[in-house]
């Protein structure tokens, strides 16, 4: 099965300069590294940089500059510039793969050490598969799948992805990452095989709690996404109460119960989002979904009153976000880069949140410090050819890193801004509406002199289990109470005046 | 024209729908917090060291030091053992009395030890914010029991008193995160005590021994 699949990716992936090259005659090969050998030989580390810095840099000796790349990539090592250093294999195995195999061994464990594996993501996906250990083809093979998960190639990455090994490192997340490709296919049952293995191998491998909610939530989405809700509430019910995914969770759960039809559920769960401790949060949809369910519940003036609250929420965010939004990418990352080093910025909470404890924002942060540490260590050596370029590839790559993430912020905080203008928009037209049926609801009541009999929804008469307790709630919110709402509303929709059903 | 108003009122379908204008409004009756609870007691054997004070006796001024230990039967109901010990100390009224002004010993006891087997009933469980941030989980329970108390007379006789003992009092556990508790409690022990030197005049003496306690109890689930 692996050879008939690694033959299947090599079709497809590359290696992409086998079978062009033309090897150079060894007087050719002396030629050019003749002088070089001699530095080695006697211990000239910069000297050896500077020479390896001209051949690659000089386009009539293109045959040469894998070589030169992954050889660069040694003594800068060695010379302890280990961004450098990455930058060389990762140009060396773009060039010639073939050539420079033992570069991608050197690019993880250097990749390892300054914090940017993503440098190697694309190199991988079209070199997977090179003749390798098997140990290193199964790291390559889960960071080709994340690049290709990333570019959209979702069939790559799953041919990819089989290729990690079970006792690879990043197994469970590959297992999520299988999941989640798959689950993006629209093919939810075999996700949930692969969400379930990454479960246990998460468990096995002790990963911390963060990983294992962010599983229980995929799953939680995979059932959901299959229709099944109530295996999808069970899930989402697991996210532990101190994570971080756990507003998103609620809120995402409250869409199962209102697929079930269970209205009290749905409110129960969004009450949570209505309290002050989590009034920093972006979470609009939980806003309006809580009014769909009144509207569902026929609690129209309730609704109405929701509406404007909503309102009164999220009106001054569009400003700041969009405020936030027109700002470069270079002060988004560095505002966001002190959020996440000293706990403070001058950015929006709810544009913070997403992304203060987001592994990829995490690790950009690191690739970025460890640049900057290293070009601050460059300007302290001696002005030779290869500090000043090496400091050039460094500071090149630490710009693209801010670009990129700095754009991923921007882009995020317009799409909030935009999706807010929206949402409050259409608001305001579901308020005519709802006002026009508060209005029916009134006249009903008026002509009947009580409330005809409701059409019941959903029933909650449980009885509280030993060892719980039932708190009345007076309309003030403790930060130990949330979490824990239970609402039982009578649904006021008489017969013949009938709400959105949902769904 | 008053007599009128309530008739129109029953009869009137309007005003019948004006009571119903609350219809469609969520209200705080139909929201409450379920949770599970953080601390329980039912089926918890509970065991704690006291230190207290008697402040209240006319006479004397009395460190004690207790012991207790019980079962929670439930939620709300428990049973307790308490062996408490102190020593009274003249306080300033009986210096008075018994100094150069006046030169009298007064009769009074000094306490030593007592032992009571006590009912608690707890029916409150609360939580209450500290500063707005901590939530602190405590209870309030009130106590009965009955038992005895050894006293011994602060007249140069020493006669000692071993005297039936009825016990009320109440308290409150401040729930630690760990689960046992600190534990406050205001004791009255009322005690008929037999006093041998008065027998001709008043054998029995009605005596109560208020104590104010600060205690450390250890809370364990049985199995």
């Amino acid at each position: 099965m692996r050879p008939l699949l690694l033959a299947a990716l090599l079709a497809v992936t590359g290696p992409a300069v086998a079978g062009d090259r033309i090897m150079p005659s060894m007087e050719e090969r002396q030629e050019v590294f003749g002088e070089i050998d001699t530095a080695v030989r006697e211990g000239r580390k910069a000297q050896v940089a500077d020479l390896l810095m001209e051949v690659v840099e000089d386009p009539e000796r293109g045959a040469f500059h894998a070589e030169s790349y992954a050889r660069l990539g040694a003594v800068l090592s060695e010379l302890d510039l280990p961004y450098a250093a990455l930058i060389a294999h990762q140009r060396a195995l773009a060039t010639d793969p073939e050539l420079v195999t033992g570069s991608a061994v050197a690019a993880l464990k250097l990749g390892d050490q300054v914090g940017d594996l993503s440098l190697l993501q694309g190199v991988f996906a079209a070199n997977v598969g090179l003749d390798v250990d098997a140990a290193t083809r199964s790291r390559m093979a889960y960071l080709a799948a994340r690049e290709a998960h990333h570019t959209g190639s979702y069939g790559l990455a799953l041919g990819v992805l089989r290729m990690v090994k079970d006792d690879d490192p990043a197994f469970p997340e590959a297992k999520a990452l299988q999941g989640v490709v798959l689950s993006r296919q629209g093919r939810p049952e075999k996700a949930l095989e692969s969400l379930l293995d990454a479960q246990k191998a998460g468990s096995a491998a002790g990963r911390e709690q963060r990983f294992v909610d962010m599983i229980h939530l995929n799953i939680a989405r995979t059932y959901y996404a299959a229709g099944n809700f109530p295996r999808s509430i069970e899930y989402f019910a697991k996210v532990d109460r101190s994570s971080r995914q756990w507003g998103e969770s609620q809120f995402e759960r409250a869409w199962a119960h209102y697929r079930l039809q269970d209205m009290n559920g749905v409110l129960s769960l969004l009450h949570d989002h209505a309290s002050p401790f989590l009034e920093g949060w972006y979470f609009p949809e939980a806003s309006l979904l809580r009014i769909h369910a009144l509207y569902g519940m026929c609690k129209f003036p309730e609704a109405t009153r929701q509406i404007d609250v909503f309102k009164d929420r999220y009106n001054h965010h569009v400003a700041t976000l969009q405020q936030a939004a027109d700002r470069g990418p270079e002060e988004l990352f560095q505002q966001m880069a002190k959020q996440v080093e000293e706990g403070s910025s001058d950015l929006p909470a709810m544009l913070v949140w997403r992304f203060e404890s987001e592994d990829r924002f995490a690790d950009g942060l690191t690739a970025v410090r460890s640049a900057e540490d290293e070009t601050a260590r460059l300007r302290n050596v001696s002005q030779n050819p290869f500090s000043e370029r090496a400091s050039a590839w460094v500071s090149e790559r630490r710009e693209t890193i801010i670009a990129a993430e700095g754009d991923r912020i921007r882009a995020r905080a317009q799409r909030m801004a935009d999706d807010l203008n929206r949402m409050l928009a259409d608001a305001e037209l579901s308020k005519l509406d709802m006002l026009e049926m508060e209005t029916r609801l009134y006249q009903m009541a008026s002509i009947e002199g009580a409330m005809p009999d409701a059409r019941r929804v959903v029933s909650r008469t449980g009885r509280v289990k030993d060892g719980w307790r039932e708190w009345a709630w007076e309309g003030e919110y403790w930060i130990d109470e949330v979490g824990y709402y239970r609402i039982t509303a009578p649904p006021d929709c008489p017969i013949g005046l009938a709400a959105g059903e949902g769904g | 024209m008053f007599a009128i108003l309530p008739l129109a009122g029953l009869l009137s379908g309007n005003a019948l729908a004006q009571d119903t204008l609350d219809i469609g409004m969520l209200k705080n009756e139909h929201v409450t917090v379920v949770q599970k609870m953080l601390y329980e007691k039912e089926g918890a054997l509970e065991f704690g060291g006291h230190l207290g004070w008697m402040p209240f006796d006319t006479y004397t001024s009395t460190p004690i030091i207790a012991a207790t230990g019980g079962l929670h039967l439930s939620e709300t109901l428990g049973a307790e053992v308490a062996l408490s010990g102190g020593y009274s100390l003249k306080n300033t009224n009986y210096k008075l009395i018994e100094g150069p002004a006046y030169g009298l010993s007064p009769d009074a006891y000094r306490y030593w030890s007592s032992f009571t087997a006590n009912a608690l009933w707890t029916p409150v469980y609360a939580k209450l914010a500290w500063r707005g941030s901590r939530v602190l989980h405590h209870d309030f329970y009130g106590l009965a029991g009955i038992g005895g108390s050894v006293e011994q007379s602060m007249m140069p006789d020493g006669a000692m008193a071993i005297s039936p003992t009825l016990a009320l009092g109440v308290g409150a556990r401040i729930f630690l995160k760990s689960g046992n508790t600190l534990r406050l409690q205001v004791r009255d022990e009322l005690l008929r005590e037999k006093r041998v030197k008065t027998v001709d005049s008043q054998a029995y003496f009605l005596k109560q021994n208020v104590a104010l306690t600060v205690g450390y109890t250890v809370m364990r689930k049985k199995g």
